[in-house]
């Protein structure tokens, strides 16, 4: 009797196990820059999974860290790339995953409630259409090289 | 490769007291067999976490660096404590042949190639940032006592 109740521990911790979320994030980090400051800016980056049959969007998030959280791409405006809010959300199609990146899409911080320094950790609440909320800890502050660059080229560089 | 001069050189280091030593090893970077010996070798993995400091039980490395940083004046426990967090992410991440966090040239990590680092810190730190200590013998009986 007994060993048939450690059985059947064994495969209800076997059930749960397989059991995958619905949504999952990983590899989060937030910016820690310059503009990273208490009333600045910065965002944060990764990828999210979306392990559902069915498409889902991004549609924001909350953080204790700042006072506006909006998701955010770059697009092309009057001839320069800017960013801006995506007009009802990210889509995640059906089983995919989409990458959260500098120079692609993100969820921008505004209005930020402290200092972010590198190696600070924050916690964000991922809100979607069509998912619950997903609650991420311990994502972390980097500093980042890349991705904001400024890019200017002349004709001495244009010949490589 | 990396000296310490070049490094020092470079103007990254800010003049302060103490010394950080950080000793990184990568197997197989000279290796210019097939293709299939080069993923064979740059697949190949060393434990973070074990009985002992990582790359102590390692076979040589084919490459192996030193380098010495000066800790700035007036870092205090909680930005070591964030430094050292980060670091520990990074070294795992590489270790295991991914890119780090914020890796700016991703698509570089193609394997972690016998990666192993160890940080080192001087002791005085320790004291002066309040860490508490633990004798030989109370590490070892703790040890013991897993």
């Amino acid at each position: 009797m007994r060993k048939l109740s450690l059985i059947i521990a064994a495969v209800l911790v076997l059930a749960g196990c397989s059991a995958k979320p619905d949504i999952s994030a990983t590899d989060l980090w937030v910016k820690s820059s310059e503009t990273s400051i208490a009333g600045g800016m910065t965002a944060v980056y990764g990828t999210i999974t979306n392990n559902t049959g069915a498409d889902i969007v991004l549609t924001g998030g909350q953080t204790d860290a700042a006072g506006i959280t909006e998701v955010h791409e770059m697009a092309m405006i009057d001839g320069q790339m800017k960013m801006q809010e995506i007009d009802g959300g990210l889509t995640i199609p059906a089983g995919q995953s989409i990458e959260l990146e500098p120079g692609g899409n993100h969820l921008m911080l505004m209005q930020l409630t402290t200092d972010l320094l590198a190696g600070d950790e924050i916690s964000v609440t991922f809100s979607f259409t069509g998912a619950d909320d997903l609650v991420v800890d311990g994502i972390v502050a980097k500093p980042a090289e890349g991705g904001d660059e400024q890019y200017h080229s002349n004709e001495m560089e244009m010949d490589n | 490769m990396v000296t310490r001069r070049g490094f020092l050189g470079t103007g990254a280091v800010a003049a302060a007291s103490g010394l950080v030593g950080v000793a990184a090893g990568a197997g197989a970077t000279n290796a210019i067999a097939s293709q299939n010996l080069e993923t064979f070798v740059a697949k190949r993995e060393l434990t973070f976490h074990g009985e002992h400091q990582m790359g102590i039980e390692a076979d040589l490395q084919a490459v192996t660096n030193f380098i010495a940083l000066d800790i700035k004046p007036g870092t205090d426990k909680a930005s070591m404590l964030r430094f050292m967090s980060l670091i520990t992410d990074d070294i795992q991440r590489l270790t295991r042949g991914e890119p780090v966090l914020a890796d700016p040239a991703p698509e570089l990590a193609i394997g972690a190639a016998r990666f192993s680092a160890y940080v080192g810190f001087d002791h005085r730190y320790f004291r002066s940032w309040g860490f508490r200590l633990c004798s030989r013998r109370a590490f070892m009986s703790f040890r013991r006592s897993r």
